[in-house]
């Protein structure tokens, strides 16, 4: 079985300063974690498959390929092309990523009218069941709300259906429940977890959060400073080797332990 | 120290926080827990006198907190906000921001007293002169907590202080604020979605729904999972992580 994403030798620099230092892996359709602590470059990863590093920022790597595409090779074409349609992505706070002007449905329908070549009367149609795919009561009302109408739970619901308008085969996402509480939290997961399992689509998860991580990936990568420190399946996270996983793992407050 | 009896709040003609009450003795520290939207924040808000109260009242030592003028409300309680990027001036060092509460309250010393403050939160002087984004965001919420402490309040009033951190700077502050409460006897009001968090501060907590407190306990029994109120129950199941459902 080939990968659906392969990467070899990814370096990100700002300048001097390498964010990213040499990560390699591969994934198939399943549920993969990337999880560090904060600026150790994990969204940066994220943001080099899609090509939409940060201004000052310059990549190299020996090889990135997505389902048999040479990612490196691909030109602005290819890779606008790409993403949306076969790979989404889904940023932490649906605050800043959704249009504020626009209701949600009109944003759903974009995506599908540009990805899908769907008119207008299949467009609404699809995006009512896709707003009812994400869980979303009555999709008919979400449709018309705007952004600031929703709660943080709706709105990442939201951003995930308009992300699966293009029915993409990889989805990146990048802290999606962080922003929200437990509850809502654990909806979007199973939201997410529903659709890799439907689809067959794969998911790269980036976290801070072992605990969600360890009971909702298949498979976690630990990185620090930039490099891929360790690897392993969630189930086994408990048992990581590494100094730094173990800081991590040590650092969550648990609920049933005295402090 | 601080009794709040039937205190309410609205918002937009919505009664986000329905006659709450609690007392918090000197030196101890109490939670509210509860789902975004239940009422939490606008509580510690409403104390803090940044929002109107509607309803009840707030009493400090036995007298009506609505006696107190702002400024002595300032020296008794102090607000710290979920991200400090939005509560530090972008243009002010961390010397300017920690000298702003003693400069408009008239104390004197000025330079000892930030010194003591960036010491007892654990940031070396050397960082007194960047500005908030040349600072992590662990840092930025020690320096937000530093100038809490500038007036020497007896409350501190938390709101989500870990939530915008990684589980390493969260650590690390959950460890500062149990220090703090220890050397200095101040009290705490913490406001959090995160169960597990909270159990590591307060001694007691209170559940929050659609601005009602819905049930009460001690920390143990929240740790042990003896809780009565459905919803209390199903926050502490979402705590615990994700399950995947069988099937």
């Amino acid at each position: 079985m080939s990968a659906l994403l392969e990467i070899e030798d990814l370096h990100v620099s700002f300048g001097t300063a390498e964010a990213v230092r040499g990560a390699s892996f591969a994934m198939g359709r399943e549920r993969l974690a990337l999880v560090g602590g904060s600026g150790a470059g994990k969204s940066l990863i994220g943001r080099a498959i899609l090509r939409l590093l940060p201004a000052g920022a310059s990549m190299t790597a020996a090889r990135m390929n997505f389902d048999g595409i040479d990612l490196l090779a691909a030109g602005p074409r290819e890779m606008r092309a790409l993403r949306g349609r076969r790979i989404g992505w889904v940023l932490q706070d649906p605050k800043f990523s959704l249009n504020p002007v626009m209701s949600v449905g009109t944003q759903v329908e974009e995506m599908l009218r540009l990805h899908r070549r769907l008119d207008r009367r299949a467009a609404r149609e699809e995006a009512l069941a896709l707003l009812e795919s994400v869980w979303l009561r009555e999709p008919a009302r979400v449709h018309a709300l705007y952004p600031h109408e929703l709660s943080g739970g709706m709105g990442q619901r939201a951003m995930i259906a308009m992300m699966l308008a293009g029915e993409p085969d990889l989805l990146i996402a990048d802290e999606p429940s962080s922003a929200l509480d437990a509850g809502a939290a654990l909806q979007v997961l199973a939201v997410l977890d529903d659709l890799v399992a439907r689809r067959g689509m794969g998911l790269l998860f980036i976290s801070h959060d072992l605990t969600l991580v360890e009971g909702f990936c298949d498979r976690v990568m630990v990185i620090e400073a930039g490099s891929i420190v360790e690897s392993c399946d969630a189930a086994a996270l408990g048992e990581a080797r590494h100094p730094y996983t173990r800081r991590l793992l040590a650092a969550r407050p648990r609920l049933e332990a005295a402090p | 120290m601080i009794e709040a009896r039937d205190l309410s709040a609205r918002l937009g003609g919505r009664a986000v926080v329905d006659r709450v009450s609690f007392t918090i003795e000197p030196g101890a520290s109490f939670g509210i827990i509860g789902e975004s939207g239940s009422g939490k924040s606008t509580l510690l808000r409403a104390i803090a006198g940044l929002v109107p109260s509607a309803g009840g009242t707030l009493a400090w030592e036995g007298g009506a907190m609505t006696a107190l003028g702002a400024r002595e409300r300032g020296r008794k309680l102090q607000l710290v906000f979920q991200d400090p990027y939005g509560s530090l001036h972008p243009r002010h060092t961390v010397e300017r921001a920690l000298a702003e509460p003693a400069l408009i309250h008239g104390l004197g010393d000025i330079a000892r007293r930030v010194a003591a403050a960036l010491d007892a939160v654990g940031l070396g002087a050397r960082l007194r002169f960047r500005y908030p984004h040349q600072l992590s965001g662990g840092q930025r919420q020690r320096v937000a907590i530093a100038r809490a402490l500038m007036l020497e309040p007896r409350l501190l009033l938390l709101d989500e202080p870990t939530s915008a951190l990684d589980v390493l700077a969260q650590a690390e502050l959950i460890a500062l604020l149990q220090r703090l409460r220890a050397e200095r006897g101040v009290a705490y009001l913490l406001v959090s979605h995160d169960l597990a968090v909270v159990a590591q501060l307060v001694d007691a907590v209170a559940v929050m729904q659609e601005g009602r407190i819905v049930e009460r306990l001690a920390v143990a029994a929240l740790r042990a999972g003896e809780a009565h109120h459905p919803h209390t129950l199903s926050l502490i199941e979402a705590s615990l992580g994700y399950r995947r459902r069988a099937g």
